[in-house]
């Protein structure tokens, strides 16, 4: 080999570490309707990345796009690096878990497993090791010669894992694949999910509509509304800084307080309520002093007790108490009406009662306190 | 076993009615069968004594053998072609949304209501020997062209209701696994309508080789086994002839209905519980 054929420019890399998986304004119509909108997403190699949002939101929609099984109206997809936007699902290197699983009544288990390996002409001797491969990975050994109608919703999830598996897909698309599940088997398989997805080394894109799960689970998670990205983050920086007055309701109780900035100093705001007492907030956008923004606050951040540097001071009326075992969780209402919720852990030997009615003060630091965007209404979770 | 609660005298009743049910349903099968082995030159009472005499004049007739071969020929060419056609059809009214969606459907199944005589000319004048038309001669291919016609909407009513009932999921995930549209259709649809398939099939079968009007429009030299027994019933001494080919029908389509039941069962139980 000669010396001068080695390569003068740089083989073909990307100038940036192109993402694994890359939505690019992504858009879906359903005739009139606007299902998905302009979504960009960059999901990295490895990584446990959550699509989270109400029923309805779009996330459906979003997964399958990316599988292929969905066309978008606009916007292009890439996988690894390459275009797929017009690439059939058959000849995407990705893998969808079906919400109820869909799999095939009338082969066996390790059929079911062996369906993607025997397409892909895989020989039988590497195929058969696969998929024991497979099997064991989720836990299904002995199982491999039953048909899915005689397993448990849990074991017929782990066959939907195993099946997606066995192929190594580049990533691995689960669409709410434990919402079929009680609570307390879904709380295992999150962990064995998590587990084989550590193990593995694929990239899950995870779709619920449970923030809890959303939470322990992901590495980053997206924050749909309406077709629409709200917020990526992580999961801590999703609930102490949400983005948007939507993230702050869906991820955990909304805190809402119309601040109006009275005066700045040293990049502190601070809104008055009378004498010595206000609400602080560190970093304050720096749009129009007047104008009045939204404020938040996390439940478990607000303390009833003096701190020593307590940049938020309030006097609040008690509205309501609720016991929730390790900790009290009150509503209280603030002098200007936004009403707010604290939690108070009962750690202390005598636990303070509190009655409605009742005055409080509220103290949080200022770092506590976020400007957040829009002024929609905070949509309450109920569900979960 | 009484869901319906029901007095004494009604349930008397009721088993008095299916009782008369039953013989006139089976009784003229039963006196047919009979009198194919009655030892008597006309089908009729007295009953004389046994003999397999019939049976065996029947068998050394070269005509009814041709016949029966022409039938069961006709039969399985239309078991066949009206599935295939059937199973394409259904699955697009099934599966896919496109214009003149609802047209073809009204189109597949208008065979049901229109009178086979009616069917049987407007296929003889377009088959017409020296027509303009369509040049195939009057033939047994004639009459499985008719016969696929008319077997076509009973066999689209047993498979379409079995392609719409699978979850479009299944199809989605196995082409999510890497499955072309194809392959999906032989591995997972396929299979999973396998009892409706051969419903359609016997149907099929069972629709031609019992299909006497059409056929006789269009035969041509070779007469089928219905067009031979019709014909036949004009010649005295073909008449005891015919019992026995008769009986022999009944017992075969019998047979057949219940081998099917056989396979769908066992199908269904293949699934499991699912
Ligand atoms: N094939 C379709 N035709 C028309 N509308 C559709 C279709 N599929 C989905 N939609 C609509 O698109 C919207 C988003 O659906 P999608 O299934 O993506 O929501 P989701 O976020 O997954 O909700 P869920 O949590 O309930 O599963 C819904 O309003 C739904 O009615
Ligand atoms: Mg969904």
């Amino acid at each position: 080999m000669n010396v001068r054929d080695s390569p003068i420019v740089a083989p073909q890399t990307p100038l940036r570490p192109a993402g694994h998986i890359v939505l690019d304004e992504v858009t879906k119509d359903f005739g009139a309707n606007r299902v998905v909108d302009r979504v960009n997403l960059e999901i990295e190699r490895g990584e446990f990345f959550t699509m989270l949002g109400p029923s309805g939101c779009g996330k459906t929609t979003t997964l399958r796009m990316i599988s292929g099984l969905e066309e978008p109206s606009s916007g292009r997809i890439r996988l690894q690096g390459v275009d797929v936007t017009d690439v059939p699902p058959a000849r995407r290197n990705v893998n969808m878990v079906f919400q109820a699983y869909a799999l095939f009544p009338h082969m066996t288990v390790a059929e079911n497993v062996a369906f993607g390996p025997r397409l892909r002409k895989v020989r039988r001797a590497e195929r058969e090791q696969r998929v024991a491969e497979a099997m064991r990975s989720v836990r299904l050994e002995g199982l491999e010669e039953r048909r899915p109608g005689q397993l448990s919703g849990g074991q017929q999830q782990r066959v939907a894992l195993a099946r997606a598996l066995v192929n190594r897909p580049a990533a691995l698309l689960l669409d709410e694949p434990l919402g079929a599940l009680d609570l307390k088997l879904r709380k295992e398989l999150q962990l064995e999910l998590k587990h084989t997805q550590l193990e593995t080394q694929t990239t899950f894109v995870y779709v619920t509509h449970d923030q809890e799960e959303a939470l322990t689970l992901s590495d980053r998670v997206a924050v749909m509304n309406e077709g629409a990205i709200e917020q990526i983050a992580t999961p801590r920086e999703l609930y102490e800084r949400p983005a948007t007055a939507f993230v702050a309701g869906f991820i955990g109780v909304s805190n809402l307080i119309h601040f109006r900035a009275d005066e700045r100093e040293n990049g502190l705001a601070r809104m008055r309520f009378g004498e010595g007492q206000q609400v602080a907030l560190r970093r304050p956008p720096s749009a129009g002093t007047a104008s009045e923004i939204l404020v938040t606050v996390r439940p478990e951040k607000i303390k009833l007790e003096p701190l020593p540097e307590p940049a938020s001071r309030v006097e609040a009326t008690v509205a309501d108490v609720l016991y929730l075992g390790s900790m009290t969780q009150l509503v209280v209402e603030l002098p200007n009406g936004d009403r707010l919720t604290v939690h108070r852990m009962n750690d202390a030997v005598d636990d303070r009662q509190f009655a409605p009615g009742e005055r409080v003060t509220l103290y949080w630091a200022a770092e506590h306190s976020f400007a957040i965007e829009g002024h929609a209404p905070p949509v309450h979770d109920t569900g979960s | 076993m009484s869901d319906v609660f029901l007095s004494r005298s009604g349930r008397r009743a009721l088993l008095g009615f299916f009782g008369a049910f039953l013989i006139f349903l089976y009784a003229p099968t039963l006196v047919l069968v009979m009198f194919s082995l009655n030892d008597s030159a006309v089908a009729g009472f007295p009953f004389v004594g046994a003999t397999l005499r019939w049976y065996s004049a029947a068998v050394h007739e070269p005509e009814v053998r041709k016949a029966l071969l022409a039938s069961i020929e006709v039969g399985l060419a239309t078991a066949f072609l009206a599935t295939g056609v059937a199973l394409g059809v259904s699955y697009a009214l099934a599966r896919r949304r496109f214009p003149g969606r609802s047209v073809v459907s009204a189109l597949a199944l208008l065979p049901l209501v229109v009178p086979t005589v009616v069917m049987g000319v407007s296929l003889l004048v377009l088959f017409r020997p020296n027509g303009p038309v369509i040049p195939i001669p009057l033939s047994l291919w004639a009459v499985l062209i008719g016969h696929v016609v008319v077997a076509l909407p009973f066999c689209i009513l047993i498979l379409m209701p079995r392609i719409a009932s699978i979850d479009r999921r299944l199809e989605e995930a196995a082409e999510d696994l890497g499955a072309s549209w194809w392959q999906t259709f032989r591995l997972v649809v396929l299979p999973l309508i396998g009892p409706a398939v051969v419903s359609s099939l016997l149907v099929g079968f069972v629709t031609s080789v019992d299909e006497v009007v059409i056929a006789s429009f269009l035969v041509g030299d070779q007469v089928t086994l219905p067009v031979y027994l019709y014909s036949g019933l004009r010649f005295a001494e073909r008449t005891m002839m015919l019992v026995p080919v008769a009986s022999v029908m009944i017992v075969a389509s019998f047979v057949l209905v219940v081998a099917a039941d056989l396979v769908r069962r066992a199908g269904d139980r293949r699934l499991g519980a699912a």
